[in-house]
């Protein structure tokens, strides 16, 4: 870790003693801040080091979140069993479908992860014990420290990904994913086995996102399909990840906190035209810093 | 009573009017290769321009469709000048994003200009029908089914007959060697763009004429348009046919045996399918976009 990378780590630590302090207000926009850097951090991994957009990442906060609500609301388990069962299960759908999809690069795969975010989302609506369109009623969180808990909960999915972007970046497993996404059959002449490395990396994007997903859930309380396999969410983490930079371990950080506090402020401005700004700032993003305010 | 002849009437008729829509998607992603994820609203602005000239000026959807037309053409230049020439050296999911913002902002545009109540164009003709054998036939459905094929046709021979449709389709194959016998991509690229908005735009009408519209119907029109591109191949017209019936296909058995809810998640599924098994579509790919 360099100098500004040991910083924004020191920041992050900080952010923890913060929250009693806080209004309810900014108790919610931070815990959704360190939601879309968790999710960005994720995808960093698999866009940053290993050069595949899944554009559709949030099938697997869907599958998270569904996973861990029905579990809950269906069959009357605890949370703390819930949450890693959804994740897990997240992660081990990706490792499936890692090798097929992933020889699909570029646009193509981004496309086919989306379809798959957006059928998976119209297959839940469609069945029973999901309950269809109406979605999930889960039991409301009533334990010791209120609804910070959520705030916790993804903060430390918050450092714990920040410290994986972290051993990545310096890693053998890193450099073996950079090589892929600098040069695939390079990387595969040299020895990497990149179908494995590919679909790890894939598979530990959609175990973090699961398990944001599943928080999530827990934290709304009501979830349905649109929400959940939501593809403005999906747009939300590549903007932050964005404005940070690819491949770097501070930038999607830094590029959440920044989307999320900058959008707020504008919807408190200006709640009714928010569709409008949003729209009109990816483009103004994509258009003005492509390559992220983080240095790589 | 049979009901698959009806059944396939129905599919026929719809697939034809899908395989114009999509028309403009699958041009703009064989010539430019980008995916153009706001072409759905595209094809919503000209759905709500036509409700408006027939709203208030009593001008029907059908003769509007010259005036939908150039507005998409000019749209489209706009768009590729000021938008999308800037981020095509980038890397090609940028694009993606990029579009996706201008999904987001047209959508809301529309939703702030007209609400987002269910929208339909009127026409006296609507629901006019007649009966044929043991077949029922809708009169606004057979226009469309007629207006999309010599649409669909027109835009065939532009493309083969005219000197601009040979440098789009030599663009389309070789982006090099078309710049060595001096045919300009950059002007290419904004003439196809021009041609992909205006088909959009323009297919708004008879899409509004043939169902309800809201805001947001921009992402299924979208899926629609790429399914449609991707079973057959890109940027072909004879492609966009055979991927316009597959969708109409699927789309009108699917809500008869399986119910309208599995209707697009059948078109998703095949999707995710086409571009894991079959990415270059059933009749093979030679464009630039795919290599």
């Amino acid at each position: 870790m360099g100098r500004p990378e040991r910083i924004l780590l020191v920041l992050l630590l900080v952010l923890l003693i913060f929250p009693p302090l806080l209004t309810q207000y900014w108790e919610r926009v931070l815990t959704s801040a360190l939601m879309i850097s968790s999710l960005a951090l994720a995808q960093n991994i698999l866009l940053g080091y290993t050069g595949y957009p899944a554009f559709g990442c949030i099938a697997f906060f869907g599958i998270g979140g569904y996973t861990t609500a029905v579990l809950m609301k269906n069959y009357g388990m605890p949370f703390w069993v819930s949450l890693p069962a959804g994740a897990l299960f997240a992660a081990l759908l990706a490792l499936i479908i890692a090798p097929p999809l992933m020889r699909l690069k570029s646009h193509y795969f981004a496309i086919t992860t989306l379809a798959l975010q957006l059928a998976l989302g119209e297959f839940v609506a469609n069945l029973e014990f999901t309950g269809g369109a109406q979605g999930i009623n889960l039991p409301i969180y009533r334990g010791p420290g209120g609804y910070l808990v959520f705030f916790y909960m993804f903060w430390a999915l918050t450092l714990f990904s920040f410290l994986l972007n972290a051993y990545i970046d310096k890693s053998t497993f890193g450099y073996a994913l950079k090589a892929i996404r600098e040069d695939e059959v390079a990387a595969e002449t040299l020895g990497v086995n990149t179908v494995i490395f590919k679909s790890i990396s894939f598979s530990v994007m959609a175990l973090i996102t699961g398990f944001a997903g599943g928080i999530y859930a827990y934290w709304i309380t009501y979830i349905d399909p649109t929400s959940m396999f939501d593809p403005l969410l999906s747009v939300k983490v590549f903007v932050a990840l964005l404005i940070g930079g690819l491949g770097t371990v501070g930038g999607p950080l830094v590029g959440a906190f920044l989307l999320e506090i900058l959008s707020e402020v504008l919807w408190g401005q200006f709640p009714k035209v928010h569709g409008l700004i949003l729209g009109l700032l990816i483009v103004l993003i994509v258009l003005i810093i492509p390559s992220g305010i983080w240095r790589r | 009573m049979d009901i698959i002849p009806q059944l396939i009437l129905e599919s026929l008729l719809l697939g034809a009017f899908y395989a114009f829509m999509s028309l403009g998607f699958s041009l703009t992603w064989g010539v430019l290769n980008i995916i153009n994820l706001a072409y759905g609203s595209y094809i919503l602005l000209g759905s709500y321009l036509a409700y408006s000239l027939y709203t208030y000026l009593g001008i029907d959807p059908i003769l509007s469709l010259p005036v939908s037309f150039g507005a998409g053409f000019l749209l489209g230049l706009l768009t590729q000048r000021v938008l999308i020439d800037r981020v095509m050296r980038l890397e090609p999911f940028m694009v993606l994003i990029l579009t996706f913002g201008l999904d987001i902002f047209l959508a809301n545009l529309l939703n702030l200009v007209f609400r987002a109540d269910v929208r339909s164009i009127d026409v006296p003709y609507a629901e006019r029908s007649f009966i044929l054998g043991p077949l029922v036939v809708t009169e606004v459905k057979v226009a469309v089914f007629l207006l999309s094929l010599v649409l669909t046709g027109s835009v065939y021979l532009l493309l083969q007959r005219t000197w601009t449709g040979r440098s789009i389709r030599a663009v389309a194959l070789d982006r090099e060697g078309a710049q060595i016998v001096g045919i300009s991509p950059t002007r290419v690229f904004l003439i196809t763009s021009g041609l992909g908005t205006g088909i959009a735009l323009s297919s708004g009408n008879l899409y509004g004429v043939l169902q309800g519209f809201t805001p947001f119907d921009g992402g299924m029109l979208t899926v629609k348009a790429f399914l449609v591109s991707i079973v057959g191949g890109l940027g072909r017209v004879e492609s966009a046919l055979a991927g316009g019936l597959f969708l109409g296909f699927l789309e009108v058995f699917t809500a008869f045996y399986l119910g309208e809810g599995w209707k697009f998640f059948a078109s998703l599924i095949a999707m995710f399918l086409f571009l894991l098994l079959r990415p270059r579509g059933l009749l093979g790919g030679k464009y630039y976009g795919e290599t």
